[in-house]
């Protein structure tokens, strides 16, 4: 840990003459093995050290990003650049104060189940982890491979001018696995997530490889699926793609900027009675875990929709004030573009609280057929506001009839994010930790909908 | 950049000691502009610095790419360390192979007038001004349609790169690049249309002036929010489309660009962006009319995927992907050349010390055909004219493409139908279905529209040109 930069930056700034600054250091130590064609491409090492800060006089604000400097005169230097620029500013719409110590008590997190105590060694096994999990797939009907385990153990340490200064460690890791036959058509997936990858590490790689494997070998011989209006299964890769996308509405950044459709509807029923997600990084053993947020403010779980209703967006101490509530542990330093910061809220993780059906249950709900999905991908709205918008099945998609799972394929999501809410119609007791690229990083359960819409090319 | 440099020559020495067959050092080290602002109030700016070194290297058949931004020997020998221990237990049945040697050395710059270092921030904050200015034009002229949210972000980048190979290869280069967006939500009392612009470019302050970017905000403002007053209209039988440049320009990018990718042809990104249905084709196949050559290019100047060499050393040269409705060639970089018998086209980018170089598109684009729009038109007797659109969709083998128009009107008896604008029509084809249906293609290739292009994992972010001229195609069902 490098403490020593944290207060030596906040120091400088508070000596500035600066109404609030929050410094927050991040050393970052990742690895990734990128996998194809059954064997290993790359194997990355990253060692990243950064200092984020941000500072506010009289409401106007800057925040920014910055390599670790070669020595304390550099650093200042840079400070004062920045201290330049700031007061030539105009005050920012999205700003009002940070949080006010004393500092809290955060939650107490057991060491063992948030930060693997083997990752300086677990690299060297890493290799080994993905060459079971390919083979795994292979044993299981697939003749090809390609995913990542991703990897890593992040410090965060973290100041404020208002009486805020603690540390975290934690690691992570998340896999993903897709398996192909010769062609494009017959695939299947499998993502997990966790803290701990020295723990049941292998094991649960090789089910996740014996999954993908499996669906792929069940999508041999897949026809085009008829565009139409279908009951469908989602799997939890796939809820977690399509039915995060409006709580992540619940955030006062996306409203004032234009981009959310929820600005009035606090208060209003999105869902089913039985639906409810919150945002939640307080639980130990998943791949995000914070004790406190970026202005020091304890983290918590937070209901965003209860019982079908939205009940909260997130907030930071700004943004909290201008919507006349409190903050709820959500203020993030993120990046803006060009190493700039906001201090602005964000979400953690979604969690879609787990039903009560089994996936037999959800096949069973009634006698109509059903359409099962296990990923998607390239979610684009024709308009966020409205909540219009396509995605695309892949790796995996089967219409259940009379008990039989039939292999179909190209075949396009095109609904409305409000209806496909409103359709919800039971929830799997199956509630997993799932990672998957850029699209998503929550915990989800199968869930199944109502009429949803499927499109298809009409030449 | 003295210090970084010879840690990127250090970074060679040290490939030696450790007997590796190849070890490559890409040290970046610049400084940003920034600012943002919502509805004409700055919420943020600022300039930062950040540098790093990212290391490729090949040993024992498999790699290791090792980055790291602390600059010291102690970091440097660790990272590369553990990079080359995990890439030498891959235990990969084929080995891995870098292809044909290459041996290049230059320096080398964007072309530009003043760099964004000289311009002081007093002078960059304006450009939030003449934003604000061309939304407050825009408004005055659309009468009742409001524009309640108009945000815009534009970001400058000026670094040094300083690329070394054990093969021999040296450049120094100096970038100058510009990323940004507009983004505005415009409303009346028919409907509400949303429209994000990017705002991309290389070369220096004088982008903002010869590109004209800010009279282009205006108008493309003014028509966004004529389109909320598009009424729906239901064809009952397959019709003629007249697509515009900006509609062109993103089938090229994403029926043609991202399916020749090599990589994606072999499997290697197979798990996030995707394959191809090239995959199952040879080159030669036919799978569109005579009238569709698509190519990319990253040496047109000015373009956001300018580089007079890639990012594994090969001098930039222009791709020919289709011609004349057959697959002709292949995006590679020195990897995926070998595999396919055949040598890197120079499509490797990497973007940022701290992220391996994969393939990559710069500029990729429709070729002009004979036609004015006016003679696309003239002989439909029913269509629509669809200048740009919203959604955009499509499978990760770029087979299954879905388009939503957002700028669209009515076309009757050979003419535009100006004051009938139309709804958001869908075009939901197969990239074969769409490119057999194009009989025709204007003489205007619009180099103008831009992108950031999404790939690979960690996710990389590409600048890039989505363009080409207008484009007709016949008898199409919409959705």
């Amino acid at each position: 840990m490098n403490n020593e930069i944290t207060q030596t930056v906040l120091d400088y700034l508070v000596s500035k003459g600066v109404d609030a600054a929050v410094v927050h250091y991040r050393n970052e130590r990742d690895r990734q093995i990128k996998f194809s064609e059954n064997q290993i491409d790359t194997n990355k090492v990253w060692f990243t050290e950064s200092v984020d800060f941000f500072m506010a006089k009289d409401e106007k604000t800057i925040g920014a990003g910055l390599s670790i400097p070669e020595n304390d005169q550099q650093l200042k230097l840079i400070l004062d650049n920045y201290y330049k620029t700031l007061v030539k500013l105009t005050p920012s719409p999205l700003y009002k104060d940070i949080f006010e110590g004393p500092q809290p008590t955060y939650q107490k997190l057991n060491t063992n189940k948030v930060r693997d105590q083997k990752f300086d060694t677990i690299a060297l096994e890493a290799p080994e982890l993905v060459n079971g999990a390919i083979e795994e797939s292979l044993n299981s009907g697939s003749k090809r491979n390609a995913g990542t385990l991703f990897f890593g153990e992040i410090h965060r340490h973290l100041m404020t001018s208002k009486g805020i200064n603690t540390s975290f460690v934690h690691t992570y890791w998340d896999f993903n696995i897709r398996a192909m036959d010769d062609g494009t058509d017959h695939t299947g997936t499998g993502n997990i997530a966790g803290a701990i990858l020295s723990e049941k590490g292998s094991e649960l790689l090789n089910k996740i490889g014996q999954q993908a494997g499996e669906t792929c070998k069940k999508m041999a011989n897949a026809k085009q699926g008829q565009a139409g209006t279908y009951d469908v299964i989602l799997s939890p890769y796939v809820s977690a793609d399509i039915l995060s996308a409006l709580p992540q509405q619940a955030d006062p950044l996306s409203i004032m900027f234009g981009y959310s459709g929820l600005k009035d509807k606090m208060g209003e029923q999105l869902a089913p009675d039985f639906v409810t997600i919150t945002d939640n990084p307080t639980q130990e053993n998943s791949n995000v875990c914070n004790p406190f947020d970026y202005e020091g403010v304890p983290t918590r779980e937070l209901p965003i929709i209860e019982n079908g209703i939205l009940k909260n967006f997130i907030h930071n101490t700004s943004t909290a004030m201008m919507f006349d509530a409190k903050s709820t542990g959500n203020s993030f330093l993120g990046d803006s573009g060009g190493g700039l910061r906001i201090l602005a809220p964000s979400f953690h993780s979604l969690n879609f609280k787990p039903g009560n059906s089994t996936l037999d249950d959800l096949i069973g709900f009634n006698t109509k057929p059903v359409i099962y999905i296990q990923n998607s991908w390239y979610k684009r709205y024709t308009n966020q506001l409205e909540g219009i918008f396509s995605t695309i099945p892949r790796d995996g998609m089967f219409l259940i009839k009379n008990g039989e799972w039939h292999p179909i394929k190209k075949l396009r999501i095109s609904d409305n994010l409000y209806n496909v809410m409103k359709n919800i119609q039971a929830v799997g007791k199956d509630i997993q930790n799932v990672k998957w690229w850029d699209e998503y990083s929550d915990f989800y359960p199968h869930v199944r909908i109502a009429d949803l819409n499927l499109t298809a090319a009409t030449k | 950049m003295d210090n970084i440099q010879d840690l990127a020559d250090y970074v060679l020495t040290y490939g030696q000691k450790k007997r590796v067959s190849y070890i490559e050092a890409r040290a970046i080290s610049g400084e940003d502009k920034s600012i943002g602002s919502r509805n004409g109030e700055i919420f943020t700016a600022g300039s930062s610095s950040n540098s790093g070194i990212g290391v490729r290297v090949l040993i024992d058949g498999g790699m290791g790419f090792a980055a790291f931004s602390r600059l010291d020997k102690k970091v440097l020998k660790e990272t590369i360390d553990l990079a080359i221990s995990m890439a030498q237990k891959s235990f990969r049945k084929v080995p891995l192979s870098i292809g044909e040697p290459v041996v290049s050395e230059a320096k080398w710059k964007i072309p530009y007038k003043t760099s964004f270092a000289d311009v002081d921030f007093d002078t960059f904050l304006t450009l939030n001004k003449e934003y604000s200015e061309a939304i407050n034009r825009a408004s005055e002229k659309v009468g009742d349609i409001k524009i309640p949210n108009s945000n815009f972000f534009i970001q400058s980048k000026t670094y040094e790169k300083y690329f070394v190979t054990s093969e021999g290869t040296k450049l120094n280069s100096h970038h100058e690049e510009i990323t940004g967006y507009s983004f505005i939500n415009t409303q009346s009392l028919d409907g509400l249309e949303q429209r994000f612009m990017n705002i991309m470019g290389t070369g220096g302050w004088e982008f903002f002036k010869e590109s004209k970017i800010f009279d282009e905000i205006e108008k493309d403002t003014i028509q966004i929010a004529f389109s909320t007053q598009a009424k729906q209209m239901k064809f009952d039988k397959p019709i003629d489309m007249v697509v515009g440049t900006e509609v062109a320009g993103i089938i090229s990018h994403e029926n043609v660009g991202h399916p020749s990718e090599g990589d994606r042809i072999m499997g290697r990104e197979a798990a996030q962006a995707g394959e191809s249905f090239w995959k199952t084709l040879k080159i030669g196949a036919k799978v569109g009319s005579e009238h569709v050559s698509v190519s990319d290019d990253p040496t047109i100047t000015g373009s956001p995927g300018f580089y007079k060499y890639d990012d594994e050393g090969v001098p930039a040269k222009k791709r020919e992907l289709m011609l004349e409705g057959k697959l002709n060639e292949a995006l590679l970089n020195r990897d995926y050349g070998a595999r396919f018998g055949l040598s890197s086209n120079a499509a490797a980018r990497a973007d940022g010390y701290n992220r391996e170089p994969i393939i990559r598109m710069a500029s990729t684009y429709i070729e002009p055909g004979d036609f004015t729009l006016e003679e696309l038109v003239e002989d439909v007797k029913e269509g629509i004219y669809m200048k740009s659109f919203t959604e955009w969709n499509i499978d990760d083998v770029r087979y299954q493409s879905k388009y939503v128009g957002q700028e669209c009107y009515y076309i009757k008896n050979g003419e535009i139908q100006e004051n009938i604008r139309i709804k958001r029509p869908v075009l939901e084809l197969t990239s074969v279905g769409l490119f057999s249906a194009i009989d025709g293609c204007s003489k205007e290739v619009a180099f103008k529209h831009t992108g950031t292009c999404g790939k690979g994992d960690p996710m990389q972010v590409a600048p890039v040109y989505l363009c080409g001229p207008e484009l007709r195609m016949r008898n199409i069902r919409l959705n």
